[in-house]
């Protein structure tokens, strides 16, 4: 994990902190919207936290494959371009649908 | 004293997920071959994008930084797209040379343009990633594959 990565997701883990050090504090706030507060909190947390992941596990594949490309010599097969070329469009599509 | 606990719970979750991130690979700076830096930069970008998608999506995601990882997207994708036909550039005058045709110029001057392409798709996925940063989205899988100096025949 980067230097910029690391200060983001102790920011995040701050923010969370912050939030529910506000809530505990406020006797205003129910414990109905204190605990839909957490709730959605978690949910983003969890929800950040797996696609880290997801992309942190990618990248290893990414650079195992580009270890195997090198060590074979020769152009970049085909079908590895296709491959990229479909999750492109396929990224592509849900960030415009988004 | 309930609501002690869920700040207890929390922090303990929180410190976990901390914690657990390691840092990821730079397949940039793996590759060894002109061809393969083209690939790695696709790569990383469509990994990003993904991981953009992702937050782009999510519902908790501000409109505003959905609006501007859509925009990001927009701009840098015509310019990712061309990677395989410039890669491919550099493959043929290569393939040119070893087969007794071709010259060293000619791979010369795939490599610059391939170089060219790898500085601004660089700056358009570094906007992209910035974008995505913005929803505090935690790792940014390109961050550290952009960092590239000039590539060499």
């Amino acid at each position: 994990m980067n230097e910029q990565t690391k200060s983001d997701t102790f920011q995040l883990v701050l923010n969370v902190l912050a939030t529910l050090a506000a809530v505990v504090v406020n006797p205003a706030l129910g414990l109905t919207v204190a605990g839909a507060r957490i709730a959605k909190i978690i949910q983003l947390i969890t929800t950040l936290a797996n696609q880290g992941s997801e992309a942190n596990a990618a990248l290893i594949d990414l650079n195992d494959q580009l270890k195997g490309l090198d060590r074979a010599g020769g152009p970049i097969p085909q079908e590895v371009w296709d491959d990229w070329d479909a999750r492109h469009e396929a990224a592509k599509a849900r960030i415009a649908a988004a | 004293m309930k609501n002690i606990y869920n700040v207890l719970a929390l922090i303990g979750f929180a410190l976990v997920l901390a914690g657990c991130q390691t840092a990821p690979p730079n397949p940039v700076a793996t590759a060894e071959r002109p061809e393969t830096v083209g690939l790695a930069l696709y790569g990383s970008f469509v990994i990003a994008e993904e991981f953009g998608a992702g937050v782009a999506e999510d519902a908790n995601t501000p409109p505003e930084v959905k609006a501007a990882i859509k925009a990001a997207d927009v701009a840098v994708s015509p310019v990712a797209e061309q990677a395989q036909p410039i890669v491919k550039e550099v493959e043929k005058a290569r393939a040119d040379i070893t087969a007794g045709g071709g010259s060293k110029n000619l791979l010369d001057t795939a490599v610059k343009k391939l170089n060219d392409w790898v500085t601004q798709a660089a700056g358009l996925i570094k906007n992209f990633t910035d974008a995505v940063r913005k929803a505090r989205a935690g790792p940014s899988p390109t961050s550290t594959s952009t960092a590239t100096g000039d590539i060499h025949t």
